[in-house]
């Protein structure tokens, strides 16, 4: 992990850890943190997150404060795209993803504090939030599917008729089950893989615009760089945005698919997959 | 790019406490509350919806009472009238009995002072006639003056009944 950190430390901007553990190295403390540098940032996030969270919902009250209202919007803004595509059932998941797109987008966007650094650039984060996703899908699955209901949903829901569907059940079974564990698999290391590369690629690209513009005005030996990196910040805010709402949409979207259908909705799955 | 299990074991831990925080703190009263208010908004408009409802029907009705109302001041205009006419006719009749009976009355009345008039002036014209015989018979008895005297005298008498 300590070589990860030193990688990460020769393309990102140096974060106030990083400058701690070079001002000392021996100490167990600098040592403690650069080791868990990328979950003390996460919890950095959490403990803002909360704080911020229950200082505006301590006394909420009918007629909204600013930030109740702020909060409110926010709270609102999820509830309708998860009950948007999952139907009032959604409600039931909207802490969750809430809380997954309100932890991404703030992990996105401290990193663009200088200083700071965002704990999405680093895989663990990015495969963590995907592994929770996973585990929470299944479960769901298993939840309300039943288990055989739910192995019956890797299998592809067969319902044979005759000797003919029985026997083309044997086949298409087997290899349903594979595909559907395959595919189940691959969405976790997708959602992380996506996150991870683009958020380190923009951290990245904020950083050496920061170097590019020290170089620029090295001639003159000015403490103060070219501000080249003040686009990117820009295309950096638009991008953590759209890679939370991302994660926790396809979130949605994979915890709908595993809920049981009606058979309009098996229909419209079945042709979408098709 | 290394996986570190410790540091996803760590995160792990690190987002379902913020789960457990944010479910505790936001998002259970926050989406309480508002689902809340959006009841108490669709109440508010349904409420309202009631009262145009009834503010509507208290309109027609209203609006039905007056015609009512109007049709009865009408009908009591109407009898109003009608009543004044049966009063104003009364009232003529009335007087024009009072009229018939004061001017039988005043005819009575005008014939008795008319007789009582005669007789007054009879009893005159007697005691003048008496009182011209005696200035004649107290003068000298003579037929033809007295005659024309006396005829001069009623011609007087007539003169001024006239």
């Amino acid at each position: 992990m300590t070589e990860s950190a030193a990688e990460g430390a020769s393309l990102e901007a140096p974060n106030i850890v990083t400058l701690l553990y070079r001002a000392f190295p021996d100490s167990p403390v600098t040592t403690f943190l650069h080791h868990f540098e990328v979950p003390f940032f996460s919890g950095l996030v959490i403990a803002i997150v909360s704080v911020v969270a229950y200082r505006v919902s301590r006394n909420a009250q009918r007629v909204p404060t600013r930030g109740q209202n702020a909060l409110e919007a926010i709270v609102e803004y999820l509830d309708r795209l998860v009950t948007g595509i999952m139907g009032p059932q959604g409600r039931a998941y909207t802490p969750f993803i809430g809380t997954l797109f309100i932890y991404i987008l703030s992990m996105n966007l401290i990193g663009l504090v200088p200083g700071m650094h965002s704990p999405t650039s680093s895989i663990n984060t990015t495969v963590t939030l995907a592994l929770l996703v996973f585990i929470y899908v299944q479960y769901t699955g298993v939840r309300k599917l039943g288990p055989v209901g739910y192995i019956g949903h890797l299998a592809g829901n067969p319902r044979p008729k005759g000797v003919m569907g029985y026997a083309t059940a044997c086949v298409s079974v087997p290899f349903n089950l594979v595909i559907h564990v395959m595919g189940e698999l691959t969405k976790p290391i997708s959602l992380s893989v996506r996150l991870f590369g683009n958020i380190f690629g923009e951290d990245v690209l904020i950083a050496q615009m920061v170097l590019l513009g020290i170089a620029a005005l090295a001639f003159f030996n000015s403490p103060v760089g070219l501000p080249l990196q003040l686009p990117f910040y820009l295309l950096a805010l638009l991008t953590s945005v759209i890679q939370a709402l991302v994660f926790s949409l396809l979130s949605v979207i994979y915890i709908f698919l595993m809920l049981p259908h009606h058979p309009h909705q098996e229909e419209s799955h079945t042709s979408e997959g098709g | 790019m290394n996986i570190d299990v410790q540091q996803i074991l760590t995160q792990m831990v690190g987002f379902l406490i913020l789960l457990w925080l944010m479910r505790r703190f936001a998002w259970t009263p926050l989406l309480g509350l508002l689902d809340e208010r959006r009841e108490r908004i669709a109440r508010s408009f349904s409420d309202i919806e009631k009262e145009k409802e009834a503010l509507a029907a208290l309109k027609e009705e209203y609006r039905t009472k007056m015609l009512e109302v109007e049709q009865q001041a009408r009908l009591k205009l109407q009898e109003a009238v009608r009543e004044g006419e049966r009063v104003g006719r009364e009232i003529i009749e009335a007087a024009k009995q009072e009229a018939d009976k004061r001017f039988s009355q005043a005819q009575a009345q005008i014939q008795q002072e008319t007789e009582a008039a005669q007789l007054r002036l009879r009893d005159e014209v007697v005691s003048l006639a008496l009182g011209s015989a005696e200035r004649i018979i107290r003068q000298e008895l003579n037929q033809p003056r007295d005659t024309a005297l006396v005829l001069q005298y009623l011609e007087e008498v007539k003169s001024r009944e006239k």
